[in-house]
């Protein structure tokens, strides 16, 4: 199937593919893979245009995602759009780009558009979410939806549905006591929830905030499941995701993944790269790069193909801008709206 | 029709949205089995059941947190925490997530949620189970505030914060609990939430209250009434949003005003009634407007002495009228 149009891309990945049912085979199918591969380079794209954008036009758009691509895009892969539920944290752009967010939502939302479909233009830019999408709407504060997650998950268990909940959160999420109250609560009732750590902290040595333990022995303890990947890598991401929803389909209770992956900017104002020696340790490393290499040596990523892919990320992440940049603010006094609704009665 | 304690009307209550509705559940610190502290849940968890009537972990953000979660996905929880002193954890569940899931997603999300909490003094709960924290929340936008003093009251408007879309603070009194008793209407009884209530007449001055000081300010009416003092007494009943009508009004027609809290006098809810008072009444002002409070100390002590020197009383609040209708 072509990959390339924007329109496909405006309706994200697997929100193009809308599958009915995953399945391991289905998602390392061809043209998944490829989509799935776009997708990345699109969030990639985003992220370099964001850093030239805050320079030229009065926003604040800098989203810290590099690195995280192919644990995101593996995560998407193993759950069904619209269906399960997840809750994101602010950097999992490549994540919700696959379950449906556009480029041109990710620039309404940067700009503080009214066509910001998130958010109308009120949050800073990260905080994903649609209800027709089930990708929750979370707030700047690490680790405070993670609870929320378990009440999400909870409410799952006793109307008897069958949906997963995948939550998000750096490694700094899981020293906040909400992670550790909703890790809790969700072994406790053995819950379908996954919970993803996207912990990038290895790249700039451990910061020591707890005694001892693994994360994964944390998660053990709280009667979870655990493991800690390789979250560089897709196909080691893919299947650790499937073996937790799996799990979480199966009433086996909850996951924690706890996926090392590389942080490949900067922390210093403005973003950009970090410095030459600093990514050279890293060579090989970069998720994207991997990913290229795993399509390339099966035949399924042509070396033209490639740069055609990342001409057209370019070109509609470039439109995006074009229109956000168009796109209309809202109006001052229309931020009284939607305290409370206007509904005397929810339905 | 039935004589109901609030207890037994705020139960009522419960059990019966419950049974209206199977997506409402209520989830707590031994909510369940024991039935709460206060006897609130008395009794569900065997009609209902575990899963709708969840014995929580002693963590009063996770129970918060959960229930903002488990509406998201449909339910309807009431979320009991123990006692309001201990709310605090929750501060930020209940503020920063609960109060601003609609504003922030522009209305996409919304957070259907009761957190019910017995609040109050003169109970010899000492510094951490007397505490009033209304004016904390009611100054949240996004948030609703309901405080009600009476049985009926707090059956009907439970059940229309059970059915209201947005977030709500239920604080009960827990002195008020078992203090009067009333006629309750079966079924059916709804009072929407905003409204004010004048529970007597008066010409002389107004005085607004919630919550025991409410039962307080009409004895102390009723023993002004006898020096021939008439004085309104207005039950606010809610505090967010605010029946500012009902004030201006009752402020109109006295032409002098009273606030009664037992929170602390500094950054209370009554500055705010205050405030609305002087600025929108103020041509129709015959005296100060006058606040009785708690002292500006950081809580109730448990000894005697102290916590009655603490709390506002029927006397106190007399002798506070007697001033001001003198004025």
């Amino acid at each position: 199937m072509p990959i390339t149009s924007q329109g496909q891309c405006q309706r994200g990945t697997l929100g193009v593919l809308a599958p009915k049912v995953q399945s391991t085979e289905r998602m390392t199918a061809p043209h998944t893979l490829l989509a799935l591969y776009h997708t990345m380079v699109m969030a990639r794209a985003i992220e370099r245009r964001l850093w030239v954008v805050e320079h030229t036009e009065p926003v604040n758009g800098y989203l810290r995602v590099s690195g995280l691509e192919a644990v995101q895009v593996a995560a998407a892969a193993a759950l069904r759009p619209g269906r399960d539920w997840i809750v994101p944290c602010p950097t999992d752009l490549a994540l919700c780009l696959a379950v449906g967010l556009s480029p041109l939502d990710v620039m309404l939302a940067v700009f503080g558009r009214a066509d910001d479909p998130a958010s109308g233009g009120r949050q800073t830019p990260g905080a994903f979410g649609s209800r027709a999408a089930r990708v929750v709407m979370t707030s700047a504060a690490a680790g405070r939806h993670v609870v929320q997650a378990a009440g999400i998950a909870y409410a799952t268990k006793v109307s008897g549905r069958d949906e997963v909940t995948l939550v998000c959160t750096d490694e700094r999420g899981v020293q906040s006591g909400d992670w550790h109250e909703g890790i809790n609560f969700a072994g406790a009732h053995a819950l379908p929830l996954i919970c993803l750590i996207e912990d990038r902290s290895r790249s700039e040595g451990p910061i020591a905030q707890h005694s001892n333990g693994s994360t994964v022995d944390r998660a053990e303890a709280y009667g979870l499941a655990g493991e800690t990947i390789d979250g560089g890598d897709f196909d080691t991401a893919l299947a650790a995701f499937g073996r937790a929803s799996d799990r979480a389909r199966s009433q086996g209770g909850g996951t924690v993944i706890h996926a090392l992956a590389v942080e490949l900017t900067s922390k210093a104002p403005g973003g950009g790269l970090r410095p030459p020696e600093e990514l050279e340790a890293l060579a090989g490393q970069d998720p994207i790069d991997r990913m290229r290499r795993r399509l390339l040596e099966a035949g399924v990523l042509e070396a033209a193909d490639d740069e055609q892919i990342q001409r057209d990320c370019a070109s509609v992440v470039a439109a995006a801008v074009e229109e956000a940049t168009a796109a209309p603010s809202p109006d001052g006094p229309r931020a009284l709206d939607n305290v409370f609704s206007r509904a005397q009665e929810h339905g | 029709m039935a004589e109901m304690r609030m207890i037994e009307a705020v139960r009522a209550a419960i059990s019966e949205e419950m049974e209206r509705d199977e997506r409402v559940l209520v989830m707590g610190e031994d909510v369940g089995r024991k039935g709460g502290v206060f006897g609130a849940t008395d009794g569900l968890y065997a009609k209902f059941g575990e899963a709708r009537v969840l014995d929580t972990p002693l963590a009063e953000s996770g129970i918060v947190g959960v229930a903002i979660g488990a509406a998201l996905n449909g339910l309807i929880p009431i979320a009991e925490i123990q006692f309001a002193d201990f709310i605090h954890p929750a501060f930020d569940q209940i503020v920063s997530e609960a109060a601003r899931t609609r504003y922030r997603s522009n209305g996409d999300w919304s957070v259907p949620i009761v957190i019910r909490a017995p609040f109050g003094g003169g109970v010899h709960g000492g510094l951490y189970h007397s505490q009033s924290v209304e004016a904390f929340y009611a100054h949240v936008p996004g948030l609703k505030v309901v405080v009600p003093s009476m049985p009926a009251d707090a059956k009907g408007l439970l059940k229309s914060a059970i059915r209201d879309p947005d977030p709500v603070l239920f604080l009960e009194h827990k002195k008020v609990y078992r203090l009067v008793s009333e006629e309750v209407p079966a079924g059916e009884h709804l009072v929407p939430i905003g409204p004010a209530v004048v529970r007597r007449e008066g010409t002389r001055l107004s005085c607004f209250a919630w919550g025991l000081m409410t039962h307080y300010c009409l004895q102390a009416a009723e023993q002004l009434a006898a020096g021939g003092i008439s004085v309104e007494v207005v039950d606010l009943r809610c505090l967010a949003p605010l029946d500012r009508e009902t004030i201006l009004e009752s402020v109109r027609k006295t032409g002098k005003a009273m606030i009664v809290h037992e929170d602390n006098l500094t950054g209370g809810f009554g500055a705010e009634v205050a405030a609305i008072i002087s600025e929108h009444a103020f041509d129709s002002l015959d005296g100060p407007v006058v606040r009785v409070a708690g002292p500006d100390i950081p809580a109730m002590p448990f000894n005697n002495p102290q916590e009655e020197f603490f709390m506002p009383n029927p006397a106190k609040i007399a002798e506070a009228m007697k001033k001001l209708a003198a004025y």
